[in-house]
Parts: structure tokens; sequence; C-alpha cells
């Protein structure tokens, strides 16, 4: 298992820059857009450049969210159990409603495959759809994995490493 | 089984997974992808959720979400609560129960810059707390006034629960931003009153403490010009419709780094923390959306909604009495879940039969969110308190939760004037 944390937590932190960067890169992108609106020169095809942004900002996001354990849960009836019986009903909990995300992952893999096959791209810009849409997918199955890791860890009671 | 009773069991079995701990969005989209899939199809169920994802990831609107967070991180980092609470004690700490005053002003303050009504507890909490009890403020009334100012933080823009209902109902998120002004510089106002009431019958709960000089005043006012500057730039440039939410997002967070830099509290440290934490509070955040969405979905195909408006039409009870009930409803909730949870799982139900009795989309919003932050200074959950004892580990929980009790009163007044006098709220978003 401490071999399986090692390995998402460098994955973590490669998608966590990406995100951190995508998010940099977009303030950046508005910025420009918004001044050079006002100063009557207009960018075509910004929108499109932000919302593709967007999807590596909120997916690793979400990914990063489940590693640092940040997912809001409700704790008022949680919170008066043994701490092992607590680990325990987290760890099914989070192992129950990860299949949620894996709804998600086949979801989003299946469009990635019809979409590419139809050479999905965006308007304006003519750029390819197809990668962030596998960006998307990876994300959520990085999300997985790091929701079945803690998981198991609760389930075993052993404590995530920081 | 009928959709209805699908529905029904279905959210049933949500609550039961929430209160044992499954995260939020989790419980919600599961719940959800089932009872679409049991009633639909599980085909059809994948490709919603498909669509809903891939939507809520690309949609240019939710850029709000991270760009407004990005701005509050790098403005927390750079210390702005620090001064705005320094200000706000200078012009009224000489009153009685004026440095609880000065904690809900700065808290207003604070709250224009920041998102979160948690975020804005937890600064007051270590910035406030010590010099109200420095000089001798009573536990109650000290820990109070900041449990209670942090829940302005989602009435004044830009506002992380305004963002999830613009979503959540498709109500413009400026407007949503635009009509919480007013009623959240009332609701401070309110707060003030009631911490003058309270020093008025206990003087001892809130002793003067020393008077400023106008120079003094006017040199506190200088530390914090540049963020009320920022505040009006991004507030200004959405309600005269210079930019969108998201590009004022963008501009506030562009404008919080070049603050920061002035300040000369810009380093490489301090971008980093921002950013991970806006992409942590930013990943907690899409968790919910995306699974309300599908949950969204999944109760719109139960037809319980429309079966709600029909009952409620049946019984030809009177618009406002409705709308009183689904209050009332939100305030026991709030006993029991957080806001966000409150928000997602309960506005789906509500808001086509609030709105379909003729109540406006964007005041139906800010007495929703109204409701969800009184949830958070009320017993057993409101995370404010909770928050604040982690601040204050010497204040027992049941002394905060006895000095938020005339602020709950309070806040059940200002919900009551928002409804006898709804242009407070859509006045300026009608501008």
């Amino acid at each position: 298992m401490t071999a399986i944390e090692t390995i998402l937590r460098i994955l973590v932190r490669i998608s966590a820059a990406i995100g951190v960067a995508s998010l940099l890169a977009l303030m950046a992108l508005t910025v420009v857009t918004v001044t050079f609106r006002a100063i009557g020169i207009a960018f075509p095809g910004t929108y499109v450049l932000a919302e593709l942004l967007l999807i590596p900002t909120v997916t690793f996001a979400l990914a990063y969210a489940a590693w640092e354990g940040a997912h809001t849960k409700v704790e008022l009836l949680i919170q008066t159990f043994t701490k092992c019986l607590s680990d325990g009903s987290n760890g099914l909990m989070l192992l129950t409603g990860t299949v949620f995300w894996v709804f998600v992952a086949m979801a989003a893999i299946e469009e990635a495959i019809r979409r590419g096959r139809q050479g999905e791209m965006t308007p304006l810009l003519d750029i390819p759809v197809a990668p962030f849409r596998w960006i998307m997918v990876s994300a959520i199955c990085l999300m997985i994995a790091i929701c079945l890791l803690r998981a198991l860890q609760f389930l075993t009671g052993r404590e995530a490493s920081k | 089984m009928t959709p209805i009773l699908t529905g029904l069991v279905g959210i049933a079995i949500m609550f039961v997974m929430l209160a044992f701990g499954m995260p939020i969005g989790f419980a919600m989209g599961l719940v959800g992808v089932i009872g679409f899939g049991l009633l639909i199809s599980f085909h059809a169920a994948i490709i919603k959720v498909g669509v809903v994802a891939f939507d809520l990831a690309t949609n240019y609107a939710i850029g709000t979400v991270p760009l407004f967070l990005f701005m509050a991180h790098v403005l927390f980092a750079s210390g702005i609560g620090q001064d705005l609470y320094d200000f706000a004690a200078r012009l009224l700490g000489h009153r009685k129960g004026g440095l609880a005053m000065a904690t809900v002003g700065a808290s207003a303050g604070f709250a224009s810059v920041n998102a979160s009504s948690l975020a804005t507890t937890a600064t007051m909490g270590l910035v406030a707390l010590p010099e109200m009890r420095k000089h001798g403020y009573s536990p109650a009334l000290s820990s109070g006034a900041v449990a209670a100012g942090g829940t302005i933080g989602s009435l004044i823009p830009p506002s992380g629960m305004f963002i999830i209902y613009g979503i959540l109902t498709e109500t413009s998120i400026g407007d949503m931003f635009a009509a919480g002004i007013i009623p959240g510089i009332l609701l401070a106002l309110f707060y003030m009153v009631v911490i003058g009431l309270r020093c008025w019958i206990n003087p001892a709960a809130g002793p003067a403490g020393p008077r400023f000089t106008w120079a003094e005043r006017l040199a506190g006012f200088k530390r914090t010009a540049d963020v009320i500057l920022l505040f009006c730039f991004v507030m200004g440039g959405i309600l005269w419709g210079w930019f969108t939410p998201t590009e004022a997002g963008a501009m506030g967070a562009f404008g919080a780094l070049i603050i920061a830099g002035i300040r000369g509290r810009l380093s490489w440290t301090s971008i980093k923390t921002a950013a991970y934490d806006t992409l942590r509070t930013t990943g907690m955040i899409f968790g919910i959306l995306f699974g309300a969405l599908v949950f969204n979905a999944f109760i719109t195909v139960t037809t319980i909604p429309l079966n709600i408006v029909g009952w409620v039409t049946e019984m030809s009870l009177s618009p406002l009495y409705v709308l009183l009930i689904v209050l009332l409803v939100y305030f026991f909730l709030g006993m029991i879940l957080d806001a966000s949870a409150m928000m997602t799982l309960t506005v789906p139900l509500f808001f086509p039969l609030i709105t379909g009795l003729g109540y406006d989309a964007v005041l139906f919003g800010v007495l929703v969110v109204r409701m969800t932050e009184i949830a958070l200074i009320t017993p057993p959950v409101g995370m404010n308190v909770y928050v604040l004892s982690g601040v204050a580990r010497d204040i027992p929980l049941t002394t905060i939760f006895k000095g938020t009790a005339p602020f709950v009163v309070a806040d059940v007044l200002h919900v009551a004037l928002l409804l006898a006098v709804p242009a407070l709220v859509l006045w300026l978003p009608s501008l």
C-alpha cells in the first residue's frame, strides 16, 4: 500500500501542478482579453480557450481535494463513534461513494471515444477537443484511485501519510 | 415502484449515507445516477452523467469559482484581515462593545474579498478575538460576534454560496452578487445594534477601548484603501457591465496579486500556497456540484417537484405562507446539515415551487443563502462555531452558542425585513 501511495502522491503532485498552471493561464488569458477589449481590440476564440483551460483546473482540483481529504461530509453522527467504528464507516462510505465516480469515468470514456471518432473540434479556433476529454478521464481515474486508497487506509486503520 | 416512491426512497438512502460519512457530492451523485438508471435506463444515466460532467467542467460561468477563490487566497496571504480589523477597531473601538462592532464591520469588509463564511470566521477568530479578550470583553459576546460576523461572508460578494445557487438554478451569478450587497450591509448594521443593546444591558460585557485620533484612523484607512478599491472595481465592473462575473474573478485575482506585491507580501511560497488552497477548495465545491447536478436530474424525473407544486396549489395556501414554511424547513434542516449540503439537496425541490408561486429567483436565492448561513451559528452543527472553537480552544462550545443566540434573533428579523421589502434585494440587480 505504501508503494501505491508513493506513486499516487507523485501523480497528484504532477496533476495538481497542471491544475495550478491552468488556473494561472485562465486568469492571464481573461485579463488580457478584458484589457484589450477595453481598448477596442478583440481576440476571437478566447472564450473557447478559457473553457478548455477550465477542464484541467476543475478535474485535477477534484483529484487534489480527494488526496487532501477535503470533500465535504456530514460528521454529526460519525464523530460520536469510536475511532475504529468511525474509520470503518468512513472507509465503507468512501468505497461505496466511489462507485459514482466510476460511472462518471465510464461516461467520460464513452464520450471521449465517440467524439474522438467524430473528430470533435472547438468552434472558431479548430482546436481538437479529444486531448482535453482524455485529461478529464485521467483526472477522474486518478480520483477513483485516490478514493480507493483512502478507503482501504480507513478500513485497515492505517493513517494517510502527510 | 412509482417514480415518486423511488425518489423518496432515494432521498432516504442518501440521508443514511450522509449520516455515515459519505462525502456529500458522492452520495448525491450515487443516488442520482442509480435512481435515474432505475427510472429511465442505465444507459441513459451514463449518457446523462457524461453530458453533465463535461458541461460543468467547460461552463465558462463556473470559472468564477476558482478565480474568485484565488483572489481571496492571495489577499488572505497578504494579511488583509488584520488591516481591516485594525481600521474598524480604530473607528469604533472607543465605544462600548466597539471592538465587537469592529469585528462585524471587518468581517463584512473581509467578506468582500473572500468567498467563504468559514474563512471569515477563522480569520477574525485569529485577529479580533485576542484583542477583545485583552480588553475584557465577555467570552460570549466576543465569540458570538466573531461567529455571527462570519455569516456575512456569504451575502457580500463574491460569495461561494451565490455561485453554487446560480449554477444549480441557472440564475445570473452577477445578479446574485449585486443582490447580496444591501442585505449584507444591513445585516452588519443589525449585528451592531445587537451588540449595542447587549452592552447597554450589561456594560461589563464590552468595555470601551482606547480612542484614536482622526490621523490614526486615516492611517488605518490607507492600509485598507487598496482592497476597498479592488472590491469597488470588481463589483462595479459587474454592475456596470464592463465584464462578466468570470472576467471579474480574473481581474480581481490579478488585482490581488498586484496588491500583495505592493504590500511586499508576494513571494513564491505565498503564491504557491494560495494556488494550491484554491485548487483544494475548487475540488471541494465541484465535488458537490457534480453530484448535485446528477441528483437534480434524478429528482426532476421522479416528478417530486411537480407534485409538491400540485399539492401546494391544491391546498390553496398563500404564496407568503408557503415561503415561510420553506424557510422554516431550512431553519430546522440547518440544525443537522451543513450549508452546502442543505442548499444542493433542497434547491432542486423548492426552487420550482417558489418561483412557480411568483417569487423572484434572485430573492429566493438570497433568502436560501441567509437560511443556510443562520445554520452556521445554530446548534448542533453550527460550523462557524466549530471553526471558532478550533481557534479559541479555551472557550466552551456552549458559551459560543449562547453568544450567537441574540444574533440569530437579529437574523430572523433581517430575513423578515427582506421579505417585507424585497426591493432591498432586487433593486441593485435591476440597475
